[in-house]
């Protein structure tokens, strides 16, 4: 090691009188030759004695007077909160070594049956967004929609009451043979209608659909009509019905509700092309 | 270790208040001023030292009877009020050497003559010195402070220091001189008066 590397490696001790005897006179002989190394010497010591004047805030005489009491009364608030702790630990360490076996078992089960409902929700649940989305999709079933499903059934009921009705209000016995009309499977089918009619009615009133109700209610009377007629050659009571339905506008109505549906799909079911009610044949 | 330390140590551990507090009068001023040195502020060198005693009583009973009773609580003393400032570093810094009003400023062993209270220039003066000092101090690693202070103004020699701290005295030595470059850097204004210069004697 070179003189200045080893007397600057004293500097520190030589400033603090941490030196022995004999690295003292090193020390002291080499700055006598060497101006460099004294010129960092006094750089250093001059920092240094600058920074003893800094002065710290002396505390009260109070302070030290009362620093055991405020200590005596830390450690007591610890040791207060420790026991606490403790025994809060200790009393649900208890509760658990305290449980038979099969507590935990059940209490496992629970959890994962728990856990297991929550992530089948999770994942297969669609959010309300989507149903709400979804609810706007033409192509969507009906089964998909809260509600939709009456709706459906009340559409059927009426298509194949209409298929009925058109059935007769087309049929011309001066023109045609009765027996083309069939009408024991129009009574048949009638019947049926009528039983069906009794139900939709309720749930039509429940979910306040009055239009639908009331088109039901007059297809019910017409669709009663024909159930109870006596024979294809009962012109007069074949008639009679055809008056009904006309009166009542049963199948203006239908054909309103047709057009409404359609609408709300977006489409028109009348078009052009197709034939009137009044023109469309059985 | 003196041979009534080892005895007062040995009071403590059966369970004996007055050799504890016996134990804390003895070191109480010297913990606390490290760590004011080291924090920079009083409550927080009153909370770390109290912690260091109640380290000390908790861990008296482990504690080497050949080891020196003074080191090992400096030690702790250091630990705690790094860790302290490492949780202190998210929050705003207050500054060094922020003192309470009813506090009286007292001059360190190595300080000057203590008669600028006496005038009102000198006394401004010196309280702008003390503000740059605070915030020169605050400008180095928490590391080269602590060594700084044990050395500056709480008169521990560099072995002893190496040994507290559980470095080399060359380490020491480095981190010694790091932050007197970086004070002298900090307080280039002062250090370039001609008056404040010094000469080896």
């Amino acid at each position: 090691m070179s003189d200045c590397k080893k007397c600057k490696s004293l500097f520190l001790e030589a400033y603090y009188g941490e030196l022995d005897a004999q690295r003292k006179q090193f020390f002291k002989d080499h700055l006598l030759v060497c101006d460099k190394c004294q010129s960092e010497f006094i750089e250093m010591k001059s920092t240094l004695k600058f920074m003893s004047k800094r002065v710290r805030p002396e505390p009260p005489k109070e302070f030290w007077d009362s620093y055991e009491e405020r200590l005596a009364q830390r450690i007591e608030k610890e040791e207060t909160s420790e026991v606490e702790r403790g025994s809060w630990w200790s009393k649900l360490a208890d509760a658990f070594t305290l449980a038979p076996k099969w507590a935990y078992q059940a209490a496992a089960a629970v959890v994962l049956i728990v856990v297991g409902v929550f992530i089948g929700r999770m994942l297969f649940t669609p959010s309300a967004s989507e149903i709400q989305q979804a609810s706007q999709q033409p192509g969507v079933s009906a089964q998909q929609q809260p509600g939709t499903e009456l709706v459906h059934r009340t559409q059927d009921y009426i298509e194949r009451s209409k298929l009925i009705l058109l059935a007769l209000v087309n049929f011309d016995p001066a023109t045609e043979d009765p027996y083309a009309l069939d009408l024991p499977y129009q009574q048949r089918v009638s019947k049926e209608l009528v039983q069906e009619a009794s139900y939709l009615k309720r749930e039509l009133a429940e979910s306040d659909q009055e239009r639908l109700e009331n088109l039901i209610v007059d297809l019910e009377r017409v669709l009663l009509q024909i159930a109870n007629l006596e024979s294809e050659n009962d012109f007069e009571a074949i008639e009679l019905v055809k008056e009904g339905v006309n009166s009542r506008g049963i199948l203006m109505e239908i054909n309103l509700t047709d057009l409404r549906r359609s609408i709300r799909r977006g489409k028109s079911s009348i078009s052009p092309e197709q034939p009137s009610p009044k023109t469309q044949t059985y | 270790m003196a041979q009534n330390e080892q005895f007062l140590i040995d009071r403590v551990c059966s369970g004996d208040q007055t050799a504890f507090h016996e134990l804390v009068g003895r070191y109480k001023k010297k913990i606390y001023y490290l760590a004011y040195d080291i924090m920079g502020d009083h409550q927080e060198a009153e909370d770390i030292s109290q912690e260091v005693f109640m380290k000390m009583f908790r861990s008296l009973k482990t504690f080497r009877r050949d080891a020196k009773m003074s080191s090992w609580l400096y030690q702790i003393t250091v630990n705690t009020s790094i860790d302290s400032l490492r949780k202190k570093s998210t929050k705003p810094a207050r500054s060094i050497d922020e003192f309470d009003p009813s506090f009286i400023k007292a001059e360190l062993p190595t300080g000057g003559s203590g008669a600028h209270a006496l005038n009102p220039v000198r006394s401004a003066e010196s309280a702008q010195i003390q503000e740059h000092i605070s915030e020169a101090l605050k400008k180095v690693s928490p590391k080269e402070r602590t060594v700084f202070v044990m050395r500056h103004y709480n008169d521990l020699k560099l072995h002893e220091i190496a040994e507290i701290l559980n470095i080399t005295i060359g380490t020491v030595k480095s981190l010694l001189f790091r932050a007197i470059k970086k004070l002298r850097k900090e307080l280039s204004t002062y250090m370039s008066d001609p008056g404040m210069e010094a000469t080896y004697e």
